[in-house]
């Protein structure tokens, strides 16, 4: 055993006491009579009690409960408060959505009316909205604009002249006037039907007002 | 403190007794901060990663199943959020700070003054070559030795702690204990 010095695994194992009795025995032997492998043991438990011996070599440590702690809280409500921003932002949009449409920027046809009359002064716009309805300007006033629109129209040009707060007031229905009488300076006219505003005083000159015979189509007055 | 008392303590705090958690950290601070210590040899960064494997100990500590000691799982926890952080920390290089002495250009070296009782006890430039030599050890070893022969852990324990076969524990051991004999012996300290 002399002649085959023991390997540093051997050693090792010696050193962790991961041997048999009879290795243990053998080993301790044998270090004992050859100098190299006592040597190369020595060095082994000389690094490994200064290994172990760096264990109080880092420092103390202060106690980090109560930061760790806090930091954990800290890091759980963080969490709770992003998971709800997605909700949060969900919640936005529908209520916006729901109010875009609601105060009737979205028009059956997908078209944008705020986008086209915003820039426009009153009269243009009331004329556009008219026009966007497949409707036609009947009279210009410099107090209010006449229009003639078809029915299935009436509720879009509503609701544009609603959102942009234009006062109007539809002046025939399905009806045709019941009567019309001039007389100096006014003209005044009424309908048969009852279901809508009745009756109106209007300057002259408004001499297309009452024309109309077509069912389909409603007058309107647009005051500026 | 048993191993019962630490399950006691794992039911407190899932029941939602968070500050129960902390008979927890007072128990294996030190045990953790020293390896974290071991594994990047900076003392705040040590301190900062002892918190955050804390931390998600805490979060994960519903996923623990009793399968093993709570210590094992504290510790392979450990071990994974060291080796995580490192490979994370390597993607960044760093540059010391230097100042010019003549022409030349010297690294600073900042003294730690904290108080540390054991350092007086062995030989400060021992400590500091051990140190040195410690942080230059191949990531396995370092890890390995840091479990075996400065926390005196068992084979069966850093087996389950690494999640590697015994064989393989013993077979990193000698390698590393080899590894580091040769280094000291090199700068003359063995």
């Amino acid at each position: 055993m002399k002649s085959e010095h023991l390997s540093f695994d051997q050693l090792s194992d010696l050193f962790d006491n991961e041997v048999t009795d009879n290795e243990r025995k053998t080993f301790t032997l044998h270090i004992q009579a050859c100098s190299t492998c006592r040597r190369e043991y020595e060095s082994l438990c000389m690094c490994l009690s200064m290994l172990k011996g760096s264990k109080g070599g880092c420092g103390c440590i202060p106690d980090i409960c109560q930061e760790t702690i806090a930091t954990y809280r800290a890091k759980i409500r963080k969490r709770e408060y992003l998971k709800s921003v997605p909700a949060i932002a969900a919640s936005v949009l529908i209520i916006a959505g729901i109010g875009f449409l609601h105060t009737g920027h979205f028009m059956d046809e997908k078209t944008l009316f705020s986008a086209q009359v915003s820039t426009q002064g009153d009269l243009e716009r009331i004329i556009d909205s008219i026009r966007d309805s497949k409707g036609r300007i009947i009279s210009i006033t410099g107090e209010y604009v006449d229009g003639e629109i078809p029915r299935s129209d009436l509720a879009k040009l509503e609701r544009v002249l609603n959102y942009f707060r234009i006062k109007h007031t539809i002046i025939s229905d399905t009806q045709s006037p019941l009567f019309t009488e001039r007389s100096s300076g006014f003209e005044e006219a009424g309908f048969r039907t009852n279901s809508i505003a009745g009756a109106s005083m209007f300057g002259r000159g408004s001499e297309f007002l009452m024309s109309s015979q077509n069912r389909n189509k409603i007058h309107v007055r647009i005051f500026k | 403190m048993s191993v019962i008392d630490d399950v006691e303590i794992i039911s407190k705090v899932l029941e939602g007794d968070t500050d129960a958690f902390s008979h927890i950290i007072r128990k294996y601070q030190d045990m953790v901060f020293r390896y974290v210590y071991y594994q990047f040899n900076n003392y705040d960064e040590a301190l900062d990663i002892t918190q955050d494997i804390f931390i998600t100990v805490l979060e994960a500590l519903g996923s623990f199943r009793h399968e093993s000691k709570f210590s094992t799982w504290l510790y392979s926890i450990m071990v994974n959020h060291c080796k995580n952080y490192r490979k994370k920390k390597n993607r960044y290089s760093t540059v010391p700070l230097k100042i010019t002495k003549g022409e030349d250009e010297v690294d600073i070296q900042l003294q730690d003054f904290r108080e540390n009782p054991e350092e007086k006890i062995i030989n400060e430039d021992s400590l500091r070559i051990m140190k040195e030599e410690i942080s230059k050890l191949p990531d396995d070893f370092r890890e390995i030795l840091s479990l075996r022969d400065i926390e005196g852990m068992s084979y069966n324990e850093i087996s389950d702690i690494l999640g590697i076969n015994l064989s393989n524990v013993k077979v990193r051991i000698h390698r590393g204990r080899e590894y580091l004999k040769n280094r000291l012996h090199s700068r003359g300290l063995i």
